[in-house]
């Protein structure tokens, strides 16, 4: 489980992470020929400058072969199609890698560093009121749940399985463990009220814009520019 | 009562409640049930499991008549996904948000929403999962893999040109099982929101 406390080091926050993340998404566009390879380099730079030292989709095997098979069938339609492809048969592979290694080091840097609760306050910001609220007993009734689907399946199994009606055997089984489930919520909501929580008197806080948010972000618009106009 | 809407944009405790009970249920369905589903390469999983998420956040939109309920109980699984799975896998957290706001959009054109709008709900919201990999692979390896996609066709068509009627025959299939999936979730989220109301109430 993750700290839900931690934040963004050097002053940077989830909308510093968010800029970097859609900066990598969008700047490969812009850039023709080999300037995209600046694109990884500057995501590893930043996150690396804001505090990142591991990155865990380097560790998975998932993201070497996900850039194993984009270098091959990259190679293979430039190849292919030769006479279409204006970057010839190694340029082409060659981008895709270096945009996908992009995006993925700034999606893992995003969600690295960003707190989930950060990322709640962002919703409750944008109009989920409550959203914090409703995590936080979601999280408290995820293994009670688990116990009672468990439970539930188990009776189903020992009174002969889904039998000849599986259709009428999976509703009855929904309904069972989301009214068990939403029935032990009851107790919940009671507690909840029983403290004075109510949702329309909950301040809604939206995640604080950091100093280090507005550099971040100024930065990567001029490093744009220079990397467009200047490379 | 059991599919009306009420106008208000905030929810109750109770409502909030529920809503993280059925958010943790969807969570539950995709990293157990996913979990199986993928380990046992099943063939469209990912509308399956859609299908069944799309239930139960559906089943919570027939129990809280307000809008933005399926929307609040998809960001509940999304953050519940990140919790559990961490970073690597931030695609199938998009997918969630996104059906979550595509049968949203879909109810909120009802006052008072009925079974042919739940229906056409699950529809939209499992009908991403055609669209979502395409979106998501064009988000990573850019504009590159219009080449690729380009090269694959024509190099299929070329080495196997007898298939190449067969591959409308897969496209249809490609929409035509998440379609029916995403209608009988929300036939079914209609009925059995009704049921839970019900026997909630006792």
């Amino acid at each position: 489980m993750r700290d839900l406390r931690l934040r963004g080091a050097g002053g940077v926050g989830v909308y510093g992470y968010a800029c970097l993340l859609i900066w990598a998404l969008v700047v490969p566009a812009l850039l023709p020929g080999p300037r995209i390879y600046w694109v990884p380099g500057t995501v590893i730079a930043v996150s690396w400058l804001t505090g990142t030292r591991r990155w865990r989709s380097l560790g998975d095997l998932r993201t070497w072969l996900l850039l194993a098979v984009l270098a091959l069938a990259g190679a293979a339609a430039g190849v292919g199609g030769s006479g279409r492809q204006p970057m010839g048969a190694l340029g082409l592979p060659l981008r895709m890698v270096a945009r996908a290694l992009a995006v993925l080091l700034a999606a893992d840097t995003f969600a690295g560093r960003v707190s989930v609760s950060d990322l709640a306050a962002l919703g409750e910001g944008a109009g989920l009121g409550g959203l914090s609220f409703a995590l936080g007993v979601a999280m408290n009734t995820l293994p009670v749940l688990e116990r009672t689907a468990s439970r539930v399946w188990m009776a189903l199994r020992l009174r002969g399985g889904p039998g000849r009606r599986p259709w009428r055997a999976f509703s009855r089984l929904v309904v069972t463990v989301l009214a068990l489930s939403l029935g032990r919520a009851q107790e919940t909501v009671e507690a909840a009220e029983a403290r004075g929580f109510s949702p329309g008197s909950a301040p809604r806080k939206r995640p604080a814009c950091q100093g280090g948010d507005l550099g971040l972000a100024l930065g990567l618009v001029l490093w744009t520019v220079a990397l467009v106009l200047v490379g | 009562m059991a599919a009306g809407d009420s106008a208000g944009a905030h929810f109750s405790t109770r409502d909030l409640v529920y809503i993280a009970v059925l958010g943790a249920a969807w969570g539950l369905v995709e990293t157990s049930l996913g979990t199986y589903l993928h380990a046992l390469r099943v063939p469209f999983r990912g509308a399956l499991l859609t299908a069944l998420g799309l239930l139960v956040a559906l089943c919570g939109r027939a129990l809280i008549p307000r809008r933005g309920t399926v929307v609040m109980i998809g960001a509940v699984t999304a953050a519940l996904r990140l919790l559990a799975v961490g970073a690597v896998l931030l695609s199938p957290l998009a997918a969630i948000l996104i059906e979550s706001l595509l049968a949203e959009l879909v109810l909120w054109a009802w006052s008072r929403p009925g079974r042919a709008a739940f229906a056409l709900a699950g529809a939209t919201g499992t009908l991403w999962t055609v669209v979502h990999p395409f979106v998501t692979q064009g988000l990573v390896a850019g504009s590159g893999l219009i080449a690729v996609y380009g090269w694959l066709i024509d190099s299929t068509a070329r080495a196997l040109p007898l298939l190449a009627g067969l591959v409308w025959l897969l496209v249809v299939c490609a929409i035509a099982i998440p379609l029916a999936l995403g209608i009988v979730a929300g036939l079914l989220a209609h009925d059995l929101g009704t049921r839970l109301q019900e026997r909630l109430a006792h």
